[in-house]
């Protein structure tokens, strides 16, 4: 038997009690598992997909998005070559290939949209709120005029209008994919603009906005540290919440045919190109479909949790009214 | 209050009136006209005799000759892409399968979402919470044409539970024929409403006169259908005024897989071939329900959270 | 390190937090499982099989005597003047008859409501006599004002094919007057004459033989002028037109083995046997049913289930599926069609390529080259997997006798770079980027499209990148000529040759490719003139040689009907127009 030596104790009794930091993160995950879950499988699907981009956006090597077998065309899946562990498409390409590089495009559209809505939605929501008056009247009927405007006329003109120009300038691929960025977030940021502009209804009647304003500071300092950080909270949950909409939207457009570059994959496009002989009755091949799907469904689940997650953190009193 | 609403009522002419003359620039802008079909060529000149004969060769008589007739005739005119048929006998022909559609749906909707949101919030973080809330949440996390397609394929090819459509002359819709369209349909404003009813529930639940209740010795079920639903009902009730709207009209990948002659399908259609003015028709109608709809839920924020007052002007 | 252990452990058990993970992944797969097992389960999934798998039959959809079918599309209109699409023109062979008919299946031209045609010497005069017994649904006989009113309707208010006119003397003429002068154009210098109520002489420019073939396509059928008088409108000009609600059922007045009973657009449309018909005992079905159904799957599932008893246009994803079952019931036909790419061949294409650009495909070589580098076996075997024949020429072969086509460059990719090299783009340096246009709601141009333009970047080394456009843009689009390549498709409308070389005149309308040499318009107009049959043949001959050698289009594959429908469906001839008779449909 040894002697306990003071050196054996263990440190921890000696100095003040502290969570370490996996018992912090333990506790996270228990308390706040939403955010959590949510979190993990984004991370993981995300990170996949943009992990081996250097692979699937390459024109050759077993993991390109473009490259086929001649004669391995509608292959079920196998697991002797592991490109095709998912199947092969309609003209021999892997779909475990499309579905990674899909994933990259779905949430760079996803990612996109949710910028261009925030940064949108935030500045008319703070200033129609903030000023009130006809200024918030006229946002706001502006609002209601861009909700009531068919959305597919909105799509299909931003896409004919700004297609051309931007083709100058860029590779016909870039720009189908610059068009569909503009197109989906200059028609998401509408709820955000209502949402902030509820927000600031509510905190500009507070007494210490009043006080600002009595004590004499500038709007721009009122906006930036007395406002904004108390808007964190709804910009972050609802900027989550708009990625899943804004990949929706795009598979709704590659349905219509009216998506990115036909060769560009996305979650979305592969779906909508796969549902006829995919979910055939005689001879479904189901692995074109099933895949993208499984993996779009995953990530726009594990979004949409992290979204309420996040919602449940930033008060859920104020968000329950609203949407 | 009364003047704001006085305001904002007064407001909805000329909105409609830009909502209108906005669509009608951007459809006129984008190339294509009704006219020109299959891979033939047809003269310009005739082109320019059809255009002329639907007043389609002069755009200020979508500004001039037609809202005339929509106003004092309520007349929508003929439709470009059916000449033979107005618009007024084409819409009335269909709502009533949107209708139908839109509200079997909704009931759907709000019976499986009130459920499972309120199950979710008094079973926290358990695995109903999850497995419920993953389920309920399909409709923003597949693509709507793949849930379709899907039930179309299990209930009505494999299962042969359902019909697919109907073929008899001049017969109705019957409910069998909905069911399935108005599932796939429910889904995503389920996933909505289920979302809101738990966030809402959670918080009732977590308020005082709930632990007074369950302090004085109710029993737990008891305590929250009495007491908290009609509480946390209210947010939902907000979210269903732009819900209607949203399933009413945007309806088209159901009505299209289940080969069903509705609203959604005819307007995605009259994009597709340029039919102004059915497009202008059905575009005046959705905007004049959702303008509507807003004004209400506006009017309801007021009411739920009394700090805010919408009519405040400085 | 033990604690870490022990924390790990405490954490796994602690099934609060396995919980929600469980759950998460437990629905997801659950769905898609299942819905996997589903489609691999014995009897529901796949299976290719050997033998034929017999399919039963089924009783009419909609009771004894009727006859339901699913056509191509949502009819556009029933109003013979802007007529132009294959199931209106299904439809109106139900609903009108015309001087003559089709034989099925050779597609002979057949007497009907002509009871006797004279021709005269010169071959430019034919006067049809009607036969007395063909009634109106409302009563009135069909005279030969029925038809001179029908026709000249059709020059004053003009359609897609009223260019089918002009063989006949003054129609042009009178068309281009009528537009602009209105009724005061002299109609009396077109060649219909209405010598007595039976009697209708035509007067052509030039001898016509194939004319019984036009006379029995539906823009030449005959109206009843006086149930449209209620929907005359005129234009300030004067101009007459009639509104389309004459075609509505409960004003149009038909002359053919059917009526128009009811009719929804978009849903339905129902026809019953005409009461007045002068051959109504050779009516086989007493109602027809046609059901608009846009969805592959659906309309498959509506015929599998028996509420459909023909299904007239199977996609071609699930014929290539039920081909794989071997299904007994896939009827696949060659159709009078062909498919192809069509080049812009102009110097400079401006809004494509820009400013002064050489536009690569105006030079002869390059078309060949970009030929030579196209694998059509792959395209018909592994793309569309319909059975279509490979097309080695613009028309599509055996149709008409004694005529054979000059066959377009096969495929060679050594020769086809060497004529790059010749034409300036050794390897593709200095190609502009070319854009391959197609209308994004056809999946099968689209295969075929990124098909293409890998083979291209492969084995010539150029740059091709996909277009897909909305259906009417893309139209536009190529009326306009503003396009590099674009991938279409072109079905004859009558049997006679000039149905295809017409299309490539310098001054047709439906020449897309900026392509007009002088020889090839020279050898129509010889051939419109030539009496002698081979001649005029071995004339147009030489013109489709130019075509096929000089290629301002790419001829891809000849199109294959695929229609759907159970052994005991009587009156469907196979015939690559795709016409069916409805007056013969009946289910057995």
């Amino acid at each position: 038997m040894t002697a306990i030596t003071p050196t054996d104790l263990p440190a921890a009794s000696l100095r003040p009690v502290q969570p370490g930091l996996l018992s912090r993160f333990f506790k996270f995950a228990r308390t706040e598992t939403r955010t959590f879950i949510g979190g993990l499988i984004l991370l993981v699907i995300a990170g996949l997909c943009v992990v081996t981009l250097p692979w699937t956006l390459s024109p050759r090597g077993p993991l390109s998005f473009e490259f086929r077998n001649r004669g391995d065309e509608r292959l079920p899946p196998s697991v002797e070559k592991f490109n095709y562990v998912m199947g092969t498409d309609a003209v021999g390409r892997s779909v475990l290939a499309r579905s990674l590089l899909g994933g990259s495009i779905s949430l760079a559209v996803g990612f996109a949209a949710a910028a261009i809505s925030v940064t949108l939605g935030v500045t008319v929501g703070l200033i129609a709120g903030y000023r009130g008056g006809w200024i918030d009247s006229f946002l706001m009927r502006v609002v209601d005029i861009l909700y009531g405007l068919p959305y597919i006329v909105l799509v299909l003109l931003f896409k004919i209008a700004l297609e051309d120009p931007l083709k100058t300038v860029f590779a016909p691929r870039v720009a189908s994919l610059i068009v569909m960025f503009l197109a989906i977030g200059l028609v998401s940021w509408l709820t955000m603009a209502r949402v902030i502009r509820g927000q600031v209804l509510s905190i500009r009647s507070q007494p210490y906005i009043e006080a600002c304003r009595a004590v004499g500071l500038p709007e721009r300092r009122i906006f930036l540290r007395h406002l904004l950080p108390n808007l964190i909270g709804p910009i972050t949950v609802y900027a989550t919440l708009t990625i899943p909409q804004a990949i929706l939207s795009e598979s709704f457009l590659s349905f219509l045919g009216i998506g990115i570059d036909p060769t560009l994959p996305t979650w979305g496009a592969l779906a909508a190109e796969n549902r006829s002989n995919g979910l055939d009755v005689n001879y479904p091949e189901w692995w074109m479909i099933l895949f993208p799907c499984l993996l779009l469904s995953a990530t726009l689940l594990s979004l949409n949790f992290l979204g309420d997650g996040l919602r449940d953190r930033f008060d859920p009193k104020k968000e329950a009214a609203k949407l | 209050m009364k003047s704001y609403l006085i305001r904002r009522i007064l407001q909805f002419p000329l909105i409609l009136a830009i909502i209108y003359v906005v669509t009608f620039c951007m459809v006129w802008v984008v190339p294509g006209d009704p006219f020109q079909n299959s891979d033939r060529a047809m003269d310009p000149e005739t082109v320019q005799r059809l255009k002329e004969e639907y007043r389609m060769d002069k755009w200020y008589n979508f500004l001039t000759y037609y809202p005339y007739r929509l106003v004092v005739h309520q007349d929508f005119g003929p439709s470009l892409r059916n000449k033979e048929f107005s618009v007024n006998e084409l819409i009335r022909e269909r709502w009533p399968v949107s209708l139908s559609l839109g509200f079997i749906a909704l009931v759907i909707a709000i019976v499986i979402g009130m459920t499972v949101g309120t199950l979710s919030a008094v079973y926290r973080d358990g695995l109903l919470d999850w497995l419920g809330m993953s389920l309920t949440m399909i409709g923003i996390s597949v693509p709507a044409f793949v849930t379709a397609a899907v039930l179309l394929l299990v209930f009505v090819a494999y299962l042969d539970w359902f019909p697919a459509g109907s073929t008899a002359v001049g017969a109705g819709l019957t409910f069998s024929q909905l069911f399935l369209p108005s599932i796939a349909l429910s889904l995503a404003p389920m996933a909505y409403i289920v979302r809101l009813q738990r966030v809402s529930m959670l918080d009732v639940l977590g308020a005082d006169f709930v632990r007074t209740a369950r302090a004085k010795g109710l029993a737990k079920p008891w305590v929250i259908i009495k007491h908290c639903l009609r509480n946390a009902f209210l947010p939902v009730l907000s979210y269903l005024g732009p819900a209607a709207a949203i399933t009413l009209t945007g309806s088209f990948v159901v009505e299209q897989v289940f080969a069903l002659n509705g609203l959604g399908k005819t307007f995605v259609d009259s994009v597709t071939n340029r039919d102004q003015t059915m497009i202008l028709a059905l575009v005046m109608i959705y905007s004049g329900l959702v303008l509507f709809l807003n004004l209400l839920v506006d009017l309801l924020y007021g009411v739920i959270d009394p700090r805010i007052d919408v009519a405040e002007v400085k | 390190m033990t604690y870490l252990k022990t924390k790990i452990v405490s954490v796994a058990v602690d099934s609060k937090a396995c919980r929600p993970l469980t759950g998460f992944l437990t629905s997801i797969l659950a769905v898609f499982v299942s819905t996997a097992l589903l489609m691999s389960a014995p009897g529901c999934g796949p299976g290719e099989s050997q033998t034929a798998s017999k399919v039963a039959n089924k009783p009419p959809a909609n009771g004894p005597g009727t006859f339901t079918f699913i056509n191509r599309g949502d009819i556009i209109t029933l109003d013979l003047n802007q007529m132009s699409y294959l199931q209106d023109f299904r439809v109106t062979y139900a609903l009108r008859e015309g001087l003559y008919t089709y034989k099925l299946p050779d597609m002979v031209p057949e007497k009907l409501l002509v009871k006797d045609a004279k021709l005269s010497e010169d071959k430019r005069t034919w006067t049809f006599t009607l036969r007395d017994d063909a009634k109106w649904s409302n009563g009135d006989s069909v005279t030969a004002d029925d038809f001179a009113f029908s026709w000249r309707n059709l020059l004053e208010s003009p359609g897609e094919y009223t260019s089918l006119l002009y063989y006949i003397v003054g129609a042009r003429d009178y068309e281009v007057e009528y537009a602009d002068k209105g009724p005061a154009a002299d109609s009396a210098k077109v060649g219909i004459k209405v010598l007595s109520p039976s009697v209708l002489e035509v007067k052509l420019n030039d001898p016509v033989p194939f004319l019984p073939d036009l006379l029995a396509f539906p823009t030449f059928y005959p109206r009843n002028q006086k149930s449209m008088e209620a929907f005359k409108k005129t234009d300030e000009k004067g101009r007459v037109s009639y509104d389309a609600k004459y075609t509505r059922p409960e004003n149009v007045v038909l002359n053919g083995p059917f009526v128009l009973s009811t009719w929804e657009p978009g849903k339905q449309l129902s026809m019953d046997v005409n009461p007045n018909y002068w051959d109504k005992a050779n009516v086989k079905s007493k109602k027809l049913v046609m059901v608009v159904n846009n969805d592959p799957q659906s309309a498959f599932q509506q015929y599998d289930s028996g509420q459909v008893d023909w299904l007239a246009d199977v996609s071609p994803d699930i014929s290539a599926n039920l081909k794989r079952i071997n299904r007994s019931d896939l009827r696949s036909t060659p159709a009078y069609g062909t498919a192809f790419l069509t080049f812009n061949c102009a110097p400079t294409v401006d809004s494509e390529l820009g400013a002064g650009v050489k536009n690569p495909l105006s030079d002869v070589r390059v078309r060949q080259a970009l030929a030579m580098t196209v694998e059509k076996d792959y395209i018909v075997s592994v793309i569309t997997r319909m059975g279509e024949k490979v097309a080695s020429s613009y028309i599509p072969p055996g149709f008409f006798k004694g005529f054979t086509s000059t066959p377009t460059p096969g495929y060679d990719v050594d020769a086809a770079k060497k004529l790059m090299v010749e034409a300036g783009y050794p390897d593709g340096k200095g190609f502009p980027r070319l854009s391959f246009m197609y209308n994004a709601d056809n999946p099968t141009r689209k295969a075929f499209g990124e098909f293409l333009s890998q083979s291209w970047r492969d084995k010539l080394g150029i740059n091709v990148s996909l277009e897909p456009l909305e259906i009417k843009t893309y139209r536009s689009r190529v009326t306009e000529k503003n396009y590099t390549i674009a991938a279409v498709a072109w079905y004859g409308d009558y049997m006679d040759l000039s149905t295809w070389t017409d299309k490539y005149h310098s001054t047709s309308q439906n020449n897309d490719s900026n392509w007009g040499p002088k020889e090839y318009d020279d050898l129509l107009a010889k051939a419109a003139k030539e009496p002698d049959e081979a001649k005029r043949q071995e004339l147009l001959q030489q013109a489709e040689a130019m075509i096929n050698t000089q290629l301002p289009i790419l001829p891809l594959y000849h199109f294959v009907n695929v229609s759907l429908y159970r052994d005991n469906v009587g009156g469907i001839t196979p015939n690559p127009k795709l016409i069916v008779m409805p007056k013969f449909l009946e289910v057995k």
